[in-house]
């Protein structure tokens, strides 16, 4: 039970990271867009709704969804989060690998501060 | 030397806190509503049954929608910040409201959770300073 809940987890992790990779290759395409007003937020809005990579992202992470909440269904949520918790470096991967984010020493300590803080947390 | 640009201005973190909180609520929706199916084990035999209940309970709909809001919210976050920074930001909500049980409620806390919650402050405060990487 507890591993069948630990495998859905990991294939929530995935499907949501891959869901915000395409979300972030396709608002990428407006980061010149100003976002003072709610007009601006409205008008960005209005041109990102219709990108394919948005509309992708938005069945990958609903596929991840299902299987996080039949994970809830078997375990606590104060024993899902912790197990969440490797969704961070899962991303960094990912935004190092698939987007070619720049990945300074700042950025990969600070993700791994916050990776182990939740674990002591969750374990405490 | 230029001085490096940092990942995140303030209306920025002002609005990946807001996603975050509303990601909280999210989160107690969708869990309250799995557990009003009344089923606590999910198989394929009973999966149908655990999906059509599942979609009769209101709570389910108003993570649902809170869903949608963030979405939007997030993409706007997005256009800007670098996803490796604004990730980790996520979900700093999960520790903050703790803290703010033991500084508000005077509830306890183990050292071992205050050690916790010093590194997740940290490691965000980090992540928030590193440098802007604008690849357009």
């Amino acid at each position: 039970m507890r591993l069948k809940a630990f495998l859905l987890i990991v294939f929530y992790e995935v499907c949501s990271t891959l869901g915000q990779v395409a979300f972030k290759k396709s608002a990428r395409k407006f980061s010149a867009a100003p976002l003072g007003t709610a007009r601006d937020y409205l008008a960005f809005l209005r041109r990102i709704i219709v990108m394919p990579g948005i509309w992708w992202g938005i069945i990958i992470t609903a596929v991840g969804t299902v299987s996080w909440l039949v994970a809830l269904a078997h375990v606590d949520l104060s024993l899902a989060m912790p197990l969440n918790s490797a969704h961070y470096l899962i991303v960094l991967l990912a935004s190092y690998v698939l987007l070619r984010e720049r990945m300074d020493r700042m950025r990969v300590m600070g993700t791994v501060l916050v990776v182990a803080g939740i674990a002591l947390v969750a374990f405490s | 030397m230029k001085p490096a640009t940092p990942a995140l201005n303030v209306q920025q973190f002002g609005l990946i806190l807001f996603i975050d909180l509303l990601e909280s609520v999210a989160e107690v929706c969708f869990k309250s509503a799995t557990t009003a199916t009344g089923i606590t084990n999910v198989t394929l035999a009973n999966f149908n049954t655990f999906a059509l209940r599942l979609l009769g309970i209101p709570m389910l709909w108003i993570g649902v929608v809170c869903f949608l809001v963030i979405l939007c919210l997030w993409l706007t976050v997005l256009a800007k910040v670098d996803l490796s920074v604004a990730f980790p930001l996520g979900n700093a909500v999960y520790l903050i409201i703790p803290l703010l049980a033991i500084v508000v409620l005077h509830e306890h806390m183990s050292a071992l959770r205050w050690i916790g919650t010093v590194f997740v402050l940290i490691g965000g405060y980090c992540v928030s300073i590193s440098a802007q990487h604008s690849s357009g």
